[in-house]
């Protein structure tokens, strides 16, 4: 185990450090203080994935055996439950992490619940996408009414699923066109949501939520259109457009994660259009060495004027 | 944990020469400096050179003049260049595929590690040895190694290090050790393993007061989950509700028990890195479950699923 006590006890003795910290600070290293929040939070988490999981795993495989009507109903009551718990329970605390997780438990149970029913009763019709549509109305609510980050994500993730963007990686290099629009479309309405939330609510707890989302919204649509060959050109400018913005975001915020992924879809963008654009293997590798290069430079003289902007 | 996180009241009276960046950053140094090796080396294939050998010279090369000159040390790139040099060492000599070949990773990894002062690097060593055993099909021995190597590194956290760099590769070591025996050999019979090695990592983990073998001891009970998944291949839906909402039910017991202590074992809020919320945030929509499968979904296909499923339609 790591102990930094001598070195406390030093600066303690030169007078850096006053003799109320240097004791809190001492008795922390001695483990007299050992805070297991962190565990308590894991295992809360697995535990909510497990029972999602399991739920997700029911629902697919003992409709025959127990019916769509009793399973639908079974975890509309159970996810009710949690919801009404969690209304009933909550206080502001150090212990309100239990809370959050059996919110969260009830939310992932809703949208399992959301989904089955539309899959077997066909309640929409051809319109069934619109089931992404009610779960994002849903955790929005109970987003608000909780205040709860974790529900606003679900709530825009089902946003975005709803305008037809796909959460999988792969997407990336198989998109289409109307997928990229789809995407920036969705960036734009959780920017319009995020200046709803910041006129309407004294609270700021919401804004990175929305502000990473629609960052990353806009800049995945701009670089998938980087990945075709038709809107190859677009999509770069488009992509370090939308880059720049958000790396001037970040530095207003002071916020360097908004920085360091504005500028690798940057490079990523502008890596894309070169190498389509040389096109002779020799020239390439040493396009990319060379930008490489560039890209840990430039990389380093942002952060450092990240780091000297007051 | 470093001792700018561990200890920032200390860490704001030390001033050093030395370059580091936060994890996030020196990630992204480490896999812009990785893409660059890699393109070095198909340049030097391409122009007919060694591009092994070239790219392994120039790489450690620069990694010790950015060190010895720059004062690069925790930036994420030197790491990469090290690595990275010494991987492509390995790729330059005539191979034919033999098991052996991923002993000279570990060794590779060994060297960076200690370097740099890596315990990423030195975890990755104990992987690859791992690795090794399960290659030439030695399933039993790859468990029991790793579980004895956890073991050894749970012994060597009882003591006390003044280097972060040594207690975060025994952290490591105990957490990823047993995940990489197990990975390829779950069976019934090792949940026993598993679950003595999860006891022993509880019982330390509160004797020391120490969020590793915690940790460790969770992903021990997971494993003997696992390990024991034959047993309920009918009805593993319920299994893993049943667990799930045991999981909770310790959780929610611990948190109420130890609810309003300020001494001891406390649950006071404590994060283990900053980005807490958001990795939880993160792999909740990542891994949000789909509800139906893509067969039972209406009329023109499409797989369905809560906020944070898939969308394709």
């Amino acid at each position: 185990m790591i102990d930094f006590s001598i070195e406390i006890e030093t600066l303690r003795a030169a007078g850096a450090v006053d003799d109320a910290s240097a004791a809190r600070l001492s008795a922390h290293q001695r483990r007299e203080v050992f805070s297991v929040h962190p565990e308590l939070r894991i295992t809360s988490w697995l535990g909510v994935m497990l029972v999602v999981t399991g739920a997700g795993i029911l629902v697919s495989e003992n409709i025959d055996r127990i019916g769509p009507v009793t399973l639908a109903a079974a975890i509309g009551i159970a996810s009710a439950a949690c919801y009404g718990y969690t209304a009933w329970r909550r206080r502001p605390g150090p212990s309100a992490f239990l809370e959050d997780f059996v919110l969260l438990l009830g939310a992932l149970l809703l949208s399992v619940d959301l989904g089955y029913i539309e899959s077997q009763f066909h309640v929409l019709d051809q319109g069934w996408p619109r089931h992404f549509l009610i779960a994002a109305v849903v955790h929005g609510l109970g987003a608000y009414f909780f205040d709860s980050r974790a529900l606003l994500s679900l709530s825009l993730a089902a946003l975005a699923a709803w305008l037809g963007v796909e959460q999988r990686f792969q997407t990336l290099f198989e998109s289409s066109m109307e997928t990229s629009v789809r995407a920036m479309t969705a960036a734009v309405v959780v920017l319009i949501w995020r200046f709803a939330d910041r006129r309407r609510r004294t609270s700021r707890s919401f804004e990175p939520v929305f502000e990473h989302f629609a960052a990353n919204l806009a800049l995945f649509g701009a670089l998938s259109l980087t990945f075709e060959g038709g809107t190859r050109v677009v999509g770069a400018i488009l992509t370090i457009a939308f880059a720049t913005a958000v790396i001037a975001h970040g530095f207003r915020r002071r916020t360097e994660s908004f920085v360091i992924y504005g500028y690798v879809y940057g490079v990523i963008a502008a890596d894309v259009l070169m190498v389509e654009l040389i096109d002779v293997d020799v020239l390439v590798a040493l396009y990319l060495i060379v930008s490489t290069i560039a890209a840990i430079v430039g990389l380093f003289l942002l952060h450092l004027r990240f780091r000297r902007t007051p | 944990m470093t001792l700018r996180r561990e200890v920032p009241e200390i860490a704001a009276h030390l001033v050093t020469p030395w370059r580091e960046n936060g994890p996030v950053l020196s990630l992204v140094f480490f896999a812009l400096t990785c893409v660059g090796l890699c393109a070095a080396y198909g340049f030097f294939q391409l122009i007919a050179l060694p591009g092994g050998l070239m790219t392994g010279v120039l790489a450690i090369a620069l990694a010790e003049w950015l060190i010895q000159r720059h004062r690069f040390f925790g930036t994420g790139v030197e790491s990469a260049l090290w690595i990275g040099g010494l991987f492509a060492l390995i790729f330059a000599l005539p191979g034919e595929g033999k098991p052996e070949a991923i002993l000279l990773f570990a060794a590779a990894s060994a060297i960076a590690g200690a370097r740099m002062l890596n315990p990423w690097f030195g975890a990755l060593s104990v992987t690859f040895a791992i690795a090794y055993l399960i290659a030439k099909n030695w399933e039993s021995a790859a468990v029991m190694t790793s579980v004895a190597i956890a073991l050894c590194a749970l012994a060597a956290l009882s003591r006390t290090w003044k280097r972060p760099s040594v207690e975060q590769f025994f952290s490591l070591l105990l957490i990823t050790a047993p995940i990489t025996g197990a990975v390829v050999a779950f069976d019934l019979h090792w949940s026993a393993l598993h679950l003595v090695f999860a006891a022993a990592c509880f019982v330390m983990g509160v004797r020391l007061r120490h969020h590793a073998p915690l940790l460790a001891g969770i992903v021990g009970l997971a494993l003997a989950a696992i390990d024991a998944h034959e047993i309920l291949r009918n009805g593993v839906e319920w299994y893993l509700i049943i667990g799930g909402a045991a999981l909770f039910a310790v959780s929610a017991y611990l948190s109420r028990h130890l609810h309003g202590k300020t001494i001891g074992i406390v649950a006071v809020p404590a994060e283990l890195t900053p980005y807490d919320e958001a990795l939880q945030i993160g792999a909740t929509i990542a891994i949000a479950p789909p509800a139906p499968s893509p067969g039972e979904t209406p009329r023109d296909g499409g797989s369905f699923g809560g906020a944070g499923a898939t969308g394709d339609f």
